[in-house]
């Protein structure tokens, strides 16, 4: 059975065979733990984000349609996390705010990295959407064309939309050293 | 080539996305331009300490959580399963049979009787009644096209009270949702058409309405329908909404809240 791939097993668990999800989520569940981690750069939120797309993945298996399962599965999780990410706009955002500047301070010393951590700095600084483009593309190494897919947008428009956020992220990289 | 026209050009040049001759030029110009070849290790640097990053691991709960969520939904998939198979094995053939020609029997001599002394009667009803909606239809499609707003509003209430209307009706209340020109109207209108998702002709025309709809108002109201209705085709249109910066903010909080339901 580990020899199937991703679309394959995908198939069987809509067809009602759950087990197959565990091969996916040994496949895919650090991937999408640390888009979640890169993006809100708390590892609590990220775990329970990445249970929760999991758990849409069984709950909606029978919304699979034969396309990339990857893809499918980052629309998914992209939709989770817009998702907590409304839920805690209401919420008391003071609150928010230093919870996560604590998570970014414990990360920081771990880490005992400059350039890294110069580079955090800088990738915070962008808009949501740029953020997710880098860490799609260049942290995760997820192709043009499936960005295209995940995020219903063109080849194209996400070429130039990535390299413009790179460009981006260098002019704050280096404002910051 | 110009120093924008190359940098615009040095991802490509290091994930080896360019032809050949193209890749060429640009070497030769890095070796007599330091703006360029700077900008070039700059991004080099960067995409080294991306590539460095290690992987992190999430606490291992997360194996554990996993697998007892899907021991889970197991149970529930397969309780559905058995539910159904011991209720097949529990009533017998026979017992059906009997059970169903007891029924018949029942039936026809309701029918019998029933046809023998009101047959003439009930097709007198049927036609009155026919009559009664048909009229019903007539009177609100041209109150529909009345002067004032608030009798048009009336003329949608009436419409929604149909079980089952006819295409007119439905064509009438589209064109209220789409050109009124009283907001209420249209409100009502788009209100009224979303009981009657069953008909194609309106979910396709729910579609479209929020396709080219301007105002927030009604955008909100088309969204709510669209995500109690599921209709998964609409994703396209909300997602042009969130793309637009036209949209107000509280039309794509609608819409990000609506989004996943259908997915």
């Amino acid at each position: 059975m580990k020899k199937l791939n991703d679309e394959e097993l995908m198939i069987l668990v809509s067809k009602g065979d759950l087990d197959m999800m565990t091969i996916l989520f040994d496949r895919y569940h650090l991937k999408i733990f640390n888009y979640v981690l890169k993006m809100t750069r708390d590892r609590e939120i990220s775990q329970d984000i990445t249970q929760e797309v999991f758990y849409k993945a069984i709950k909606y298996r029978a919304s699979y349609k034969k396309g990339k399962f990857s893809s499918w599965l980052y629309t998914i999780a992209r939709n989770v996390f817009s998702d907590h990410y409304q839920r805690q706009k209401n919420k008391d955002q003071r609150i928010d705010d230093i919870v996560y500047r604590m998570e970014d301070q414990q990360i920081d010393t771990v880490e005992q990295n400059e350039t890294r951590e110069q580079l955090h700095k800088a990738l915070d600084k962008l808009h949501d959407g740029d953020k997710e483009l880098i860490v799609m593309n260049r942290y995760q190494g997820i192709k043009y064309q499936e960005i295209a897919e995940i995020t219903g947008s063109t080849v194209g428009a996400v070429k130039t939309k990535v390299h413009r956020a790179i460009h981006k992220l260098k002019d704050h990289y280096l404002q910051n050293i | 080539m110009k120093c924008k026209h190359i940098e615009d050009q040095l991802i490509d040049y290091i994930d080896q996305n360019l032809d050949e001759e193209i890749s060429q030029k640009i070497e030769t110009h890095l070796l007599s331009c330091t703006n360029c070849s700077d900008a070039l290790h700059q991004l080099q640097t960067i995409f080294e300490v991306i590539n460095t990053e290690p992987i992190e691991e999430p606490r291992t709960d997360m194996q554990i959580n996993f697998d007892q969520m899907l021991q889970r939904e197991k149970a529930i998939l397969k309780d559905s399963k058995v539910v159904s198979i011991r209720k097949k094995d529990n009533i017998s053939w026979k017992s059906i049979l009997q059970i169903a020609a007891t029924i018949a029997l029942v039936l026809c001599g309701y029918f019998y009787g029933k046809f023998q002394n009101t047959a003439s009667f009930s097709q007198e009803m049927a036609i009155l009644k026919e009559e009664k909606q048909q009229m019903k239809q007539v009177m609100t499609i041209s109150l529909i096209e009345n002067e004032s707003a608030s009798k048009r509003l009336q003329a949608v209430n009436y419409a929604e009270e149909f079980e089952k209307p006819g295409n007119d009706i439905l064509n009438a209340l589209i064109n209220k949702m789409n050109y009124d020109d009283h907001i209420n109207v249209r409100l009502a209108a788009a209100e009224a058409l979303a009981k009657f998702s069953d008909s194609e002709m309106v979910r396709k025309a729910l579609i479209n309405a929020l396709d080219t709809e301007q105002d927030p108002g009604m955008q909100l109201e088309l969204i709510q329908i669209l995500v109690s209705i599921q209709e998964k085709r609409a994703i396209p249109s909300m997602e042009k909404l969130l793309r637009q910066d036209a949209t107000p903010n509280y039309v794509k909080d609608q819409v990000k809240i609506g989004l996943p339901n259908l997915i």
